[in-house]
């Protein structure tokens, strides 16, 4: 028997083709209306993975792209302020080269005296110069304004800083201790008195309470007269599974709880007083370990030299010490602290008083005599004069504020130590602002780059998810060609039956 | 001696009779020409029993014997099996096509983006930590990716309760099917008894028995009293004979969007069938609702529970604008334990608290008692044994002490019972914003320090983004996947997933046309063919009736002699 042909089986698999092509001919008509060949994960899985782990590099990169951007123009304003204190230096340097020399007389340096307090006004004012509402030399600290009227620096020792690319920081701010005055900024020490804290302002004696994770609570209390160390031995022996000690980068107060097996957060809050919050530890955290807020020590004669400049160090050079026409060289043999320093000063011979300045970042020389101006000056390439603000490089505010005091107390050797520490300073600048060229530089660099990338990224993304137009097109046509001749077959396959010809 | 006139008439009045019965077979067939349960039939005939004469066997016509049915046993079982296959496959693809939906990123504007952009917010905010639009900004981006996750978490959830109306739909589809099969087998019963063909019944019942296998897998036999035996392949009674086995669904107690399916015995023990069943829409539903949708559901969950608790880790450690302090960024997570509804004992979860969420670990693992005494712990997400532990009712597990999690079962467990912890569940859900930062983004802890402009904590945030967070033990920064790898790897499964799943479909309703263009080959009516038989029949009765005819003239010229 032959295969037998039923009416069902003719109709069923006329309405099986046609449907399939429909389909077929949808999906094209998707692909070429969204212009992709991916419109769901299940056209193509492994091209979906691919194509969403580019956007997600693609995002990325976008906002490297808008952080450099940010960065690259902070940077150049930056230089351009720069340029602006290079001018002040300048100008100082130009107004003290007039006034050198026996010509000179005290009213001309009187004058003179008045451009000059205009000039330490200007480098005040730079340094204090916003970006929005953001003090942009104070580093992190952008609230404040950094440099006081005096010309000390009160801002953060910290850059600010962004990702220009995936793990690539760089610091996009300048800081007003770098070129405007100094900074010593000491770390954390344990003979560090608590009450030099917080830039000397101390903190609030009393009773805090130390919960670990395993739930023992004990207090510890300080009294104003503590060190640091005395703190920290008062939390390691109070009976809580707890470790105290100072943060790596010596900023604050590192707590590490010992419990392995923590049932609850590490909690520190006062009983009485302020001394936890004041110590930046206060605080109920789900965490074993935390550095607690920055403690900014002020300078103090005990303060070890081991601990300036953030921890780094200073090791002193020879300086000169000039005080009218007496001068000496200070070599700082065997000194510790920042009082062997001073001591060092004072016993130069040249009639000199060194000291600590009221802000604790910086000393303070001045003549005992009032008809002289005290300064000292780096030898031999050395830092020590400038980064204890002394005198010379980047202290500008106060190389222009000798050279005033020097002109108006008539002082020619004075205003000769001004025109040398001028002189230095403009090179700080310039070196700082070579700094920031090459750190703009880098950030253009990053941004070529990155947009290269992008680029890259479309393509390949484009390559992975987009329909070839002209191709999906001529399916489409092929399709429908196809279509037209199934529907053709099929109307002539199901008309005629038998009854046609039965009569 | 010869045959007389008579017995001839006799044989053209049965001819005539065999060919109207004929005939009207041909008009049954045509008439179900489009029934697709139709099973042609036809009319069998034989020779009637012959006279013995001189000179031999004289044939006295012909004689009806029955009408039967063009019937492929064999074929019918293969339709059967791949009807289940294919309307399983069908339910499930229809779940897998709106996964995909739900995971929708081609439009880039899904988890991936919302991800990106979240942690881009920390960049900003890294670049410009006292910056009120900065801080709304990275508010903002969180609450969307949270939200994002919420809607598909309960778009899954949703599918999941789809499903499940799916199951207890079907599984009251399954209970009227059984109940009708067992009045069919009783009137086939009845009828075949008396030796008549019951043709028709038999055409329903097989429809019957084709409609249920479209609900769940089943085998079937008939027995020689002509009724059928029904039962799920693996084996449990669903009809036998005149006796209906009534399943029942049972909302589940640990899932509540979800029911178990219950088989009843003789003596009205229920037992829990839900796995066994594996076919058809409700075993299709079952299956994707329980294994694939699941697991997509926990994978989730694993991404989000893995980023509230390093964000909040962190967070937890900074510092805020106003002087906060650890402080969550997202709400925390709740950890989640559950005993199996299969268990035996009497043992309970009584407790189960996150008391480390930074170093919570949310893998999801199952305790499984070996003995009363003892039990295992297995990590289901890493699928590794974590060790055997000894127990004690009541007190804490030490082992899940060190995962971060206090985990205690009081009551006496038996052998072979299961419990799940998982810190990971529901994540997805609970994913939110801490409303403290809502209401107050001076506390979202950008720095470390006090410092206005201290953006070192949104920094290690951001950095998250590219930290292989995934697969790692806690906090070691040296997993397998980032949160975005291990998220674009769901939805390329759910891609390969739902891609196979449609062409498992196109190639079983290939199947399925071939197995029908072979039933209609047998049992489908050709409507040239009954038009061939008809004029067949037409001819043969007419050439009957001029045999009538002609022995009428016969008989009259033997009565004209007289």
């Amino acid at each position: 028997m032959p295969f037998r042909i039923t009416n069902q089986m003719m109709f069923n698999n006329s309405l099986i083709n046609i449907f399939r092509q429909n389909e077929d001919m949808l999906k094209l008509q998707e692909q070429l209306a969204s212009g992709k060949r991916i419109n769901h994960p299940s056209d193509d899985p492994l091209g979906t993975m691919e194509v969403l782990d580019l956007r997600s590099q693609k995002t990325a990169n976008e906002q490297f792209l808008r952080n450099g951007t940010g960065g690259t123009s902070r940077l150049n304003q930056t230089d351009s302020l720069l340029d602006r204190a290079n001018s002040l230096a300048v100008r100082g340097k130009e107004l003290a080269l007039g006034q050198v020399g026996a010509l000179a007389t005290p009213q001309a340096r009187a004058t003179a005296a008045v451009e000059v307090d205009q000039l330490i006004q200007d480098a005040i004012n730079l340094g204090n110069e916003k970006t929005g509402s953001r003090f942009l030399f104070g580093g992190q600290d952008t609230a404040t304004a950094p440099v006081t009227s005096q010309g000390a620096y009160v801002g953060s020792p910290t850059r600010l800083r962004m990702n220009i690319s995936s793990g690539n920081l760089l610091d996009i701010g300048v800081l007003a201790s770098e070129f405007l005055t100094t900074d010593l900024n000491p770390a954390l020490t344990s003979s560090i008195p608590v009450a030099d804290l917080h830039k000397g302002a101390g903190i609030g004696a009393g009773t805090f309470s130390i919960t670990d994770r395993a739930g023992t609570t004990v207090n510890v209390t300080v009294s104003a007269g503590d060190t640091i160390g005395n703190v920290i031995n008062a939390i390691n022996s109070s009976g809580a599974n707890v470790t105290a000690a100072i943060s790596a980068d010596g900023s604050g107060i590192t707590i590490t709880d010992n419990n392995t097996t923590p049932t609850q957060n590490l909690t520190i809050a006062d009983v009485s007083g302020t001394a936890a919050a004041d110590l930046g530890i206060a605080g109920d955290r789900p965490v074993d370990s935390f550095t607690g807020d920055d403690l900014d020590p002020v300078v103090q004669a005990g303060t070890l030299l081991s601990s300036l400049l953030g921890g780094s160090g200073l090791t002193p050079g020879s300086i000169s010490v000039v005080n009218g026409a007496t001068s000496a060289t200070v070599t700082f043999a065997g000194a510790t602290t920042v009082g062997d320093l001073i001591n060092a000063i004072n016993a130069s011979g040249t009639n000199v008083t060194a000291g600590i300045d009221s802000t604790g970042t910086r000393l303070t020389l001045t003549s005992n005599s009032s008809s002289t101006v005290a300064y000292a000056h780096d030898l031999g390439g050395g830092t020590t004069a400038e980064v204890l603000g002394i005198g010379g490089g980047r202290n500008l505010i106060l190389n222009l504020q000798r050279l005033s005091a020097a002109l108006k107390a008539d002082d020619n050797a004075g205003i000769l130590g001004a025109i040398d520490n001028l002189g230095t300073g403009t090179d700080t600048i310039q070196t700082v602002r070579g700094d920031v060229g090459a750190r703009t530089n880098q950030v253009e660099l990053q941004q070529t780059t990155l947009e290269g990338s992008q680029f890259d990224i479309g393509e390949e993304s484009g390559q992975i998810e987009g329909a070839n137009a002209f191709e999906v097109a001529s399916n489409l046509a092929l399709l429908q060609s196809a279509f037209q001749a199934t529907l053709r077959s099929t109307a002539s396959i199901i008309q005629p039956t038998l009854l046609d010809f039965l009569r | 001696m010869g045959v007389g006139l008579n017995t001839t008439l006799n044989t053209a009045k049965v001819a005539m009779l065999v060919d109207q019965t004929a005939i009207s077979v041909v008009g049954q067939n045509i008439a179900n020409v489009n029934n697709p349960n139709f099973t042609r039939q036809e009319l069998q005939i034989q020779a009637a029993f012959p006279i013995f004469t001189t000179p031999g066997a004289i044939g006295t016509g012909v004689r009806p014997t029955q009408v039967i049915r063009r019937f492929d046993e064999f074929l019918q079982k293969q339709i059967l099996e791949n009807q289940t296959h294919m309307d399983k496959l069908g339910v499930q693809n229809d779940a897998f096509l709106r996964t995909e939906r739900i995971f929708n990123e081609s439009d880039g504007f899904g988890i991936n983006r919302a991800m990106s952009d979240f942690f881009n917010s920390f960049e900003d905010l890294a670049v410009t930590p006292d910056g009120g639009a900065e801080r709304s900004n990275v508010i903002a981006r969180a609450r969307v990716l949270s939200q994002r996750a919420n809607k598909i978490n309960s778009d899954l959830k949703n599918l999941r309760v789809d499903l499940n109306t799916k199951i207890t739909g079907g599984v009251d589809k399954i209970n009227k099917l059984t109940a009708q099969i067992v009045e069919m087998n009783r009137m086939i019963h009845e009828s075949e008894t008396t030796l008549i063909n019951a043709n028709d019944f038999r055409d329903q019942r097989d429809a019957l028995v084709k409609e249920l296998s479209q609900f769940v897998d089943i085998s079937s036999f008939e027995q020689s009293n002509n009724e059928i035996v029904v039962s799920t392949t693996s084996g449990r009674l669903l009809v036998a004979g005149q006796a209906a086995f009534q399943l029942k669904t049972i909302p589940n107690a640990d899932d509540p969007v979800t029911s178990d399916v219950y088989w009843t015995d003789l003596s009205g023990n229920r037992v829990n069938i839900t796995d066994e069943l594996v076919g058809g829409q409700v075993g299709g539903a079952i299956q994707i609702r329980d294994n694939e949708l699941l697991d997509y559901k926990d994978r989730l969950d694993h991404v989000f529970a893995t980023l509230i608790r390093e964000v909040n880790r962190i967070h937890a450690g900074g510092i805020g604008l106003d002087g906060s302090t650890g402080l969550n960024f997202f709400n925390g997570l709740r950890p989640s334990s559950t005993a199996d509804s299969k268990n035996t004992g009497t043992g309970v979860i009584a407790s189960a608290t996150i008391i480390d969420p930074a170093a919570v670990s949310v893998d999801k693992y199952e305790i499984l008692f070996a003995s009363a005494g003892s039990f295992t712990v297995n990590n289901l997400t890493t699928g590794q044994t974590s060790g055997t532990f000894t127990f004690t009712a009541g007190s804490s597990i030490p082992f899940f002490l060190g995962k971060g999690i206090d985990v205690s079962i009081s009551g006496a467990p038996a052998a072979g019972d299961k419990f799940v912890v998982n810190a990971a569940r529901d994540a997805s859900m609970l994913i939110g914003v801490n409303s403290q930062l809502i209401s107050n983004n001076l506390k979202i802890a950008a720095g470390t320090t006090t410092h206005f402009s201290d953006g070192s904590n949104a920094l290690s945030i951001a950095a998250l983004a590219t930290s292989r967070l995934i697969g790692q033990t806690v906090n070691a920064g040296s997993g397998a996947f980032t949160l975005s790898e291990f998220y674009n790897t769901l939805v390329g499964d759910i891609g390969t997933a739902t891609s196979s799943s449609n062409s498992n479909l196109k190639q079983q309703e290939g199947i399925q046309n071939q197995l029908f263009n072979r039933r209609e080959q047998v049992s489908g009516v050709a409507l040239d063919e009954e038009m061939i038989k008809l004029i067949q029949f037409q001819h043969a009765f007419g050439a009957s009736a001029k045999l009538i005819t002609t022995v009428d003239e016969l008989l009259q010229t033997m009565l004209n002699m007289t």
